[in-house]
C-alpha cells in the first residue's frame, strides 16, 4: 500500500498563523500550548515547530519568555523588556491607586511569572523618576502606589475637626467660616509662614515631576520620543500657566527640546489651551528629553 | 560690503522633491535619524522582513533633506528608493503608489540607468539566471507576469511602461501586449493596482529593499474630523507591511500631525507604521545652525572666491545668528528658519536695504501662476482621473455650499459623490479611459443604474483631449441613453484641469508645511482665504456646471466634434458643422463660449483646430537590462 505523504503548509505561512495565534493570546505561550492552538493544517510536528520558533525569534518575531518554574521555555510577540514591565506597571496603576500587594498580584497575573527579581528593579526606578508616587498611609487608609497625586481630603480630616472647633470657638466674636478661609487660603499662596514655605513645592520639584512624568506618558521618552504636550498634561495635575512656565523652564536650561506645532492659529481655543504658550505666539505641541545635546 | 550682483546662497529655502539634490548637506544634522533609516534598511535585508519608521519634526525641519541624504546613501546599495508625496484622494491610494513606484524605478539615474536596470543586473548577476528563469520562480499576477516579460525583453517600451503605471490602455495596445480579453468587465482598479505593486516587490527579491518614502501624510485630510484618508492609508501601510518581506516604509509627518493619525487608524495598522522606530527631527541647536550657513556658503563659487582667508561665516556676523536664538523664549529655530534669515542677512551684507517679507498674497499669487503655467503644458490626459478626485476634493472643501460624501465601494463606477447643504446630490463618473470596450461597459453600468434609480443627478467627466470616436457605436449608444436619462457628460478644459492640479498640489502642499516663502511657513488657513478670495474664474465656472441643473446646452455633439478634430486637426468650420450635422453659426457661438475646448481661427474662411498641449516624452529610452 502505498504511503500517505503529507506536504506542510509553507514556512512563511505557518510563521504568520503563529504570530496570528500568538497575539491574542494575552500572555506567553509554551511550544505545546501554541501547536494546541494552532489550526488543523497547521498543526506541525514538535520537532519543526521548535525550529520554526528558533527562526521567528531569530528574525524578532517573537521573543523568548523565562519558563514558570520549571516548565518548558515560553514564546510570545512582546518581548520581557524593562520598557514592557514599565508599561504594564503604569497600565496597571492608571486604573486606581493600589496597595503594594494588589499590584503584586496583578503583575504577577500579568507579567507572566516573570520573576520578582526583574520586576522590583523597574518599580524602583519608576518610584525615584516620580512616575510612581508613593500614598502616604493614613487613618483608615493603607499606603498605596498611584500615578497622580493622592486626593488630600483624607489627610486633612485631624485638621477639618481642629478647623470645626475654631470656627465654633469663634463664631460667637462674628468671625466667619469664611474670614478663617480666606486667613488660612492667604497663609498657603503667599511667602512669609517658614513652615508652609518648606512644604510648598518648589520649581525644581515641578520640573522634576515633569520630567519624570514624561516617561510615565511615554515610555520611550528615554530613547528620544516626543512626547504630546496635551497627554502629559492630563496626567500632571497643575494649573495651566504654572505648567506652560516649567516647561518652557525646561526648554531655556536645555532639558527639554519643544516642537511647535506649525499652525497654531487653525486650532480651536480649546485645542490650543492644551498646548504650551510661550506669549509670542508659538505654541509647542511635543517635547524630546535631552540626552546629551551640545 | 561684497558685490551686491553675487547670487544669494541662501535663496530657495524648501527641498521639496528628495529626487532632486540637496543644495548644500551637513550630516552631523539629523544624523541619528539617519542612521537610524540606514539601519532599518540593513534589518531589512538581513532578516527578509518588512519594516516601517515614522519621522516627524516642525516644519521646515528637514524631513525631505533627510529624505533626498537617504536617496543619495542608497545609490550603491542593493535597495532602491521610492518617493510617494501622498498627493491624491483616499479612493486612489494604491493606483498613486503604483504609479509612483513606476515612475520612480525607470527614472533615468546616474549614466542613464534606472534603478530598474540596475537591480535587474544585480539580480540576474547573482542568481547566474536568464529573465525566464527569474520569472518563473516568483508568484505573481498574470497580467503582470506576461507585461514584465515584454518588458524585459524590450518589446513594447511604451506599451509596457504605461500598463506597469496603471494607465488606460486602447484595445490594439492590450492586443499588443496579449492582454485583451474584450469583455471589458475590469476587476477594481485599486485591488489590480495593489496586486501589482505586492507582485513587483516579490519580483525584485528579499534581497533587494523598497525604500517607500510617504511625504506629505497631511495631505490626505482634507478637514480635521476627516479620517477616511488616514485610515485608508494605515490599511496600505499594513498591506504592504505583512504582504512583502523586503520593504522599508518611511512615512514623514508634522510632529503636531502624529495625534491626528494615530486616532485616525486602527490599532494593528498603528503598530505597523513604527515597527521598527519613531524618530523625531529637532530643531536646529546654535552650533548646528552655524555649520548649516557655513555649508550653504560653500555652496556659491563666487562666495567661495570672496571668503578665502576668512573664517567663521562671513560675510554674516556670528553675533546676528546668536541674537535670533537669543530673541526666543526657547531657542527653537528650524532649518528653514536660519536659511530665510540667512537670506535677508546677506542681502544686508550686499549693501541692499533690509528685504522685507513678501506678502502671502504676492507670494501666492506668483506660485499659483507659475504652477498654473508649468501644468497647462506638460497635462496628460492619463494623469486627469487622478487631477479630478484629488482636485475636487480640495475644492469641495474650500468652500461651504458643498462637502463629499463617504462613498459605498460597490458602487465602483461613481468616484465622487457631492452633496449640497439642502441634501441635493451630484453623482460624479470619471470616464477617462482609452479602451473603448471599457469604457462602454462603464456607461452601460451607468445607464442601468440610472433606470433603477440610483443616482439623483448623474455627471459624466471626459477629458476633451480624449475624443471618443464615432466608430465607438456602442460607446455612443450607451452615452446618448444616459443623456436622454438626464445624465450630463463634462468636458472641462485643459485650462480647468491645470488650474484643479495647481490647486490640489498648493493644498497639499500647505498641509504638509511645504509651502513657504523667505524661510516663512504659509499654513492652509493663509492659502484657503487667498484662494476664497482669489479663486480662478476657470474653477469657479466648472463648479457651476458640476452643479447645475439643466443638461447640456443644446444637446451640442462635442463628442462627434473632438472625434473629427482627431483625426483632422485642421477644418474649415463649415466642413466641420456638416459632418456634426450642426448649423455653422451654432458651431462657431459655441466655440467662442467655450475656448479651452477647441481653437478657432476667425479667417475668412473660419478654421477649427485641435487643442494639443505640448509634454515633454516620459519615456526612458534605455534597455532595463
Amino acid at each position: 500500500m502505498a504511503k500517505k505523504i503529507r506536504e506542510w503548509p509553507d514556512e512563511s505561512d505557518l510563521s504568520e498563523i503563529m504570530v496570528k495565534v500568538l497575539s491574542p493570546s494575552g500572555q506567553p505561550l509554551t511550544a505545546r500550548e501554541i501547536r494546541r492552538q494552532l489550526p488543523g493544517p497547521f498543526k506541525i510536528p514538535e520537532d519543526l515547530l521548535s525550529e520554526l520558533l528558533t527562526n521567528l525569534i531569530l528574525k524578532r518575531n517573537l521573543f523568548e519568555w523565562p519558563s514558570k518554574g520549571k516548565g518548558a521555555k515560553r514564546f510570545w510577540t512582546e518581548p520581557p523588556s524593562q520598557a514592557f514591565i514599565s508599561t504594564i506597571i503604569t497600565q496597571a496603576l492608571s486604573e486606581k491607586p493600589l496597595t503594594p500587594p494588589e499590584m503584586k498580584k496583578i503583575l504577577n497575573k500579568r507579567l507572566f511569572g516573570l520573576s520578582p527579581k526583574m520586576i522590583e528593579p523597574v518599580v524602583q526606578t519608576l518610584m525615584e523618576q516620580g512616575t510612581i508616587l508613593l500614598h502616604p498611609k493614613t487613618e483608615g487608609l493603607k499606603a498605596k502606589l498611584g500615578l497622580h497625586p493622592p486626593d488630600p481630603k483624607p489627610y486633612l480630616r485631624k485638621v477639618i475637626k481642629e478647623l470645626a472647633q475654631v470656627i465654633k470657638t469663634l463664631a460667637p466674636c462674628r468671625v466667619s467660616p469664611k474670614e478663617i478661609g480666606k486667613v488660612l487660603c492667604d497663609s498657603l499662596n503667599s511667602p512669609g509662614d517658614p513652615i508652609i514655605d518648606q512644604a510648598r513645592p518648589q520649581t525644581p520639584a515641578l520640573e522634576e515631576e515633569i520630567l519624570t512624568k514624561m516617561i510615565a506618558v511615554e515610555p520611550q521618552a528615554p530613547y528620544g520620543a516626543l512626547v504630546s504636550i496635551s497627554n502629559l498634561r492630563r496626567t500632571v495635575n497643575m494649573e495651566k500657566v504654572r505648567f506652560d512656565q516649567t516647561i518652557i523652564g525646561l526648554a531655556r536650561k536645555n532639558k527639554l527640546i519643544l516642537h511647535r506645532h506649525s499652525f497654531p492659529q487653525g486650532l480651536t481655543e480649546e485645542e490650543r489651551n492644551f498646548l504650551v504658550d510661550d506669549q509670542k505666539g508659538n505654541w509647542y505641541v511635543g517635547a524630546v528629553l535631552v540626552a546629551n545635546r551640545k | 560690503m561684497i558685490d551686491s550682483k553675487i547670487p544669494n546662497p541662501f535663496i530657495g529655502s524648501v527641498v521639496s522633491d528628495p529626487w532632486k539634490p540637496a543644495r548644500a548637506d551637513v550630516p552631523e544634522i539629523h544624523a541619528e535619524a539617519f542612521l537610524e533609516c540606514c539601519q532599518a534598511v540593513s534589518s531589512v535585508q538581513q532578516t527578509h522582513r518588512s519594516s516601517s519608521i515614522i519621522i516627524h519634526g516642525e516644519a521646515g525641519s528637514g524631513k525631505t533633506h533627510l529624505m533626498a541624504r537617504l536617496r543619495s546613501y542608497l545609490v550603491g546599495a542593493a535597495a532602491v528608493f521610492i518617493s510617494i508625496p501622498l498627493q491624491t484622494a483616499p479612493q486612489m491610494l494604491w493606483r498613486h503608489l503604483r504609479r509612483c513606484l513606476i515612475d520612480d524605478l525607470l527614472r533615468p539615474g546616474d549614466y542613464n540607468q534606472s534603478q530598474f536596470s540596475k537591480i535587474a543586473a544585480l539580480r540576474l548577476k547573482t542568481d547566474s539566471q536568464d529573465v525566464t528563469g527569474w520569472l518563473s520562480q516568483v508568484q505573481m499576477d498574470h497580467d503582470l507576469f506576461t507585461v514584465l516579460t515584454l518588458f524585459l525583453a524590450n518589446e513594447y517600451r511604451r506599451e509596457t511602461r504605461a500598463w506597469l503605471r496603471g494607465d488606460s490602455l486602447s484595445e490594439a495596445d492590450l492586443v499588443k501586449l496579449n492582454l485583451f480579453s474584450g469583455s471589458g468587465e475590469e476587476e477594481d482598479p485599486e485591488d489590480k493596482s495593489r496586486r501589482v505593486v505586492l507582485g513587483l516587490c516579490n519580483f525584485f527579491g528579499s534581497d533587494i529593499c523598497l525604500v517607500f518614502c510617504f511625504d506629505q501624510v497631511e495631505a490626505l485630510q482634507n478637514r480635521p474630523e476627516e479620517k477616511i484618508g488616514l485610515f485608508a492609508f494605515g490599511k496600505m501601510i499594513r498591506a504592504l507591511h505583512d504582504g512583502t518581506e523586503n520593504a522599508l516604509l518611511i512615512s514623514n509627518m508634522q510632529s503636531s500631525f502624529i495625534d491626528a493619525l494615530v486616532h485616525s487608524v486602527d490599532k494593528a495598522d498603528k503598530d505597523r507604521l513604527n515597527s521598527y522606530a519613531r524618530r523625531s527631527l529637532q530643531p536646529l541647536t546654535y552650533h548646528q545652525a552655524l555649520a548649516l550657513i557655513a555649508a550653504r556658503l560653500e555652496t556659491s563659487a563666487d562666495v567661495v572666491r570672496l571668503r578665502q582667508g576668512r573664517s567663521g561665516i562671513w560675510p554674516l556676523d556670528e553675533g546676528d545668528i546668536k541674537k535670533i536664538f537669543e530673541d526666543r523664549p526657547v531657542p527653537t529655530v528650524s532649518a528653514r528658519e536660519i536659511i530665510g534669515r540667512c537670506a535677508q542677512l546677506f542681502e544686508v551684507a550686499t549693501g541692499k536695504p533690509p528685504k522685507t517679507f513678501d506678502r502671502p498674497a504676492d507670494f501666492l499669487e506668483t506660485e499659483w501662476q507659475r504652477r498654473l503655467e508649468r501644468r497647462a503644458t506638460a497635462g496628460h490626459p492619463m494623469d486627469s482621473d487622478q487631477i479630478l478626485q484629488h482636485g475636487l476634493s480640495g475644492l469641495t472643501s474650500l468652500g461651504h455650499d458643498w462637502k463629499l460624501e463617504d462613498q459605498d465601494r460597490s458602487q465602483s463606477d461613481i468616484d465622487l459623490i457631492m452633496v449640497s447643504k439642502a441634501g441635493r446630490r451630484i453623482e460624479i463618473s470619471l470616464c477617462n479611459q482609452q479602451n473603448m470596450t471599457s469604457l462602454a461597459f462603464q456607461l452601460k453600468r451607468l445607464a442601468e443604474g440610472l433606470k433603477k434609480g440610483w443616482y439623483q443627478n448623474l455627471v459624466l467627466i471626459r477629458d476633451p483631449r480624449l475624443p471618443i470616436r464615432i466608430t465607438a457605436k456602442k460607446t455612443n449608444e450607451y452615452l446618448a441613453e444616459l443623456k436622454k436619462q438626464g445624465a450630463r457628460m463634462l468636458h472641462p478644459p485643459v485650462e480647468v484641469l491645470a488650474a484643479l492640479d495647481a490647486l490640489r498640489s498648493l493644498l497639499a502642499e500647505a498641509k504638509a508645511g511645504d509651502l513657504a516663502s523667505q524661510g516663512q511657513t504659509i499654513g492652509p488657513d493663509s492659502l484657503q482665504k487667498w484662494l476664497e478670495e482669489n479663486m480662478p474664474s476657470a474653477l469657479r465656472d466648472f463648479m457651476e456646471d458640476l452643479s447645475a441643473r439643466t443638461p447640456d446646452e443644446d444637446d451640442f455633439p462635442l463628442e462627434a466634434l473632438l472625434a473629427l478634430l482627431e483625426e483632422q486637426p485642421l477644418i474649415l468650420l463649415t466642413a466641420a458643422a456638416k459632418q456634426i450635422e450642426h448649423p455653422p453659426l451654432f458651431l462657431e457661438a459655441w466655440v467662442r463660449r467655450n475656448p479651452g475646448l477647441v481653437g478657432l481661427l476667425t479667417g475668412p474662411p473660419a478654421i477649427l483646430f485641435g487643442i494639443v498641449p505640448d509634454r515633454p516624452s516620459p519615456d526612458v529610452q534605455e534597455n532595463p537590462l
